[in-house]
């Protein structure tokens, strides 16, 4: 409590620059002229006794800086002190200094984009309530695997071929038979559709999602409702949900949007709400869709194959569909992808021409806490690469300022030695020497993050589009 | 020290308080007078002490301590720690004695 107050009371001093010396020195006058007298009366010559008083009192000049010592906090002090040289000397030798910053600047801007565009497309996560439940439902086949229909990326696994594509058939099957999940939801992005807003054509990305989908993500809309399972039937009126961007670009974020209908390939469509703002759906983490439309309208607004429906009964060769699903407590990650491998199995032999050569696909649970985490196959390599060559470059900057300070520091030998020569300490000297190198590393590191800043806009135009943009696809 | 003088001799100018100091101890402690005034500082941030100017007795400015209520209860606990210290000590010496008798 005690030290507390002191310290605040220094701290006052410090930040008040006070300096009053006066009042000691109008102390010590008084001090020393008292005792004078006492001398006197004792006797003493007038010289004598000023004399003796002066002896007795001490060294003037030391009392006064150990009162100034004690009055505020010398060490603050002695570090401002340190931080104005050094400045004086950076801006003296402004060549030295700017190329010194330069070079950190350039080598941690890059750094820093570099690992911020690697956060946003390899490490974030879906922004959705406890993302890091989420599982995608993957198959793995080989070469003679019974599904032969596919719309949607594959990937390369050991065993031949892997995709997280699924028939309609399949999907209402594996969610009826599903008890080790928690209910599983089907979303497919449909790339582009030709909506017409206000009598404006805009070329819209979709995505069709099934009944429970915001549901299950544990999403709700920032206006009006979510698609809901009953919207999700053949015969029910089209509605949509458009992402919080459409929303502002092409209704200036108008409230009255609940209602208001548009045409999505020619079919009307009523839209019901908007998303929040931070919502990207649950194919990437990159970028959102600008319109969520249900399941039901996939014959309508995004026809494809024989006769235009995927849905049903109709169409099982085709596996297109992306499934997802929360785990449930207490069920296990490979408990569930066994009971899930049987049900694919299943759907695999009823829905599908099964013949001797053929085998059929196995069912893998991965983490869908990324989406489909498309980006990991596009740009985990390049970007891995870049990360390698940006640590070099960082590298190679460091031992550039590390020669440059040394070199430096040779030639101002003289001027260390002729200040150890008038007393000051070696720590203190050396410290001079540390707050110079911080405050140019803090110099190249300020202006490293403003390059980072400007590299985040222009990385993402060569790479996709992380650092938070959403790409903009405005059509005039 | 600086405290007691305090408590026995009321509000008191740093020359005042080093006078007293000295005859005290019989001029035993031949401090320089002058490091009187830090710890005057010191104290007086802690809270212990305030201080004043006013008029001395040959009527010019001085600059007058008192002790607080903080500083007198310091006062209090430093003496009562010292009362320990110094009994522990005298325990001590007393068994020290005993044994060489």
């Amino acid at each position: 409590m005690r030290l507390l107050k002191r310290f605040l009371a220094r701290l006052r001093n410090l930040a008040s620059r006070q300096t009053d010396d006066q009042r000691l020195l109008e102390e010590m006058e008084e001090h020393i002229s008292r005792q004078t007298e006492e001398h006197l009366r004792a006797g003493m010559t007038p010289t004598e006794a000023r004399r003796q008083a002066l002896l007795k009192f001490g060294a003037v000049e030391a009392i006064r800086e150990q009162y100034h010592a004690e009055k505020s906090l010398p060490f603050i002090e002695s570090v401002v002190q340190d931080v104005r040289y050094s400045l004086r000397i950076l801006r003296k030798t402004w060549g030295f200094t700017s190329i010194a910053t330069i070079s950190l600047a350039l080598a941690i801007g890059a750094n820093t984009t570099i690992f911020s565009v690697m956060k946003r497309v390899l490490l974030d996560r879906l922004d959705v309530p406890h993302a890091e439940q989420l599982r995608l439902l993957h198959w793995h086949g080989d070469k003679n695997t019974a599904v032969t229909n596919m719309w949607g990326m594959s990937d390369n696994v050991p065993e031949g071929i892997g995709a997280a594509s699924f028939s309609y058939p399949a999907y209402e099957q594996l969610r009826r038979d599903n008890h080790v999940l928690e209910d599983l939801f089907a979303f497919k992005d449909v790339g582009r559709v030709n909506a017409t807003i206000d009598g404006n054509a805009q070329i819209l990305q979709g995505e069709l999602v099934s009944g429970n989908y915001f549901d299950q993500l544990q999403v709700q809309p920032q206006v009006g409702r979510p698609i809901l399972a009953d919207d999700d039937r053949i015969g029910a009126p089209i509605v949509a949900l458009i992402s919080a961007e459409l929303w502002q670009r092409a209704f200036g974020s108008s409230s009255a949007i609940a209602g208001r209908t548009i045409k999505v390939n020619m079919v009307p469509v009523t839209i019901v709400g908007v998303t929040p703002p931070w919502f990207t759906g649950a194919k990437s983490v990159q970028s959102s869709p600008d319109i969520f439309l249900p399941m039901s309208s996939q014959p309508l607004v995004a026809p494809r194959g024989k006769n235009g429906s995927l849905l049903g009964a109709s169409s099982p060769e085709m596996w297109w569909l992306n499934i997802m699903g929360r785990t449930k407590a207490g069920v296990a990650d490979n408990t569930a992808q066994a009971a899930l491998d049987t049900s694919l199995s299943a759907v695999v032999h009823t829905t599908l021409r099964v013949d001797a050569n053929t085998t059929i696909p196995r069912l893998v649970l991965q983490d869908g806490s990324r989406g489909l985490f498309l980006s990991k196959q596009m740009f985990a390599k390049p970007l891995e690469v870049l990360m390698a060559v940006g640590g070099l470059v960082l590298l190679l900057a460091c031992s550039n300022i590390a020669s440059l300070l040394f070199a430096r520091s040779m030639a101002r030998q003289r001027e260390v030695a002729l200040r150890l020569a008038l007393g000051a300490g070696r720590a203190r000297v050396l410290r001079g020497v540390l707050t110079e190198s911080l405050l140019l590393s803090a110099l190249g590191g300020a202006l490293g993050v403003a390059l980072a800043l400007a590299g985040c806009r222009t990385l993402p135009t060569l790479l996709a589009n992380p650092c938070g943009l959403r790409d903009r696809r405005d059509v005039h | 020290m600086v405290l007691k003088t305090l408590d026995v001799l009321g509000p008191l100018h740093g020359y005042g308080i080093a006078r007293r100091i000295e005859q005290i101890s019989g001029d035993q402690l031949a401090l320089n007078q002058g490091t009187l005034y830090p710890l005057l500082l010191r104290l007086e941030q802690e809270g212990a002490i305030e201080s004043e100017w006013g008029p001395s007795e040959n009527n010019r400015r001085a600059r007058f301590y008192s002790l607080t209520r903080a500083g007198r209860k310091q006062l209090q606990a430093e003496l009562r720690d010292w009362q320990q210290t110094a009994d522990i000590i005298a325990r001590f010496l007393a068994i020290s004695e005993e044994t060489q008798s």
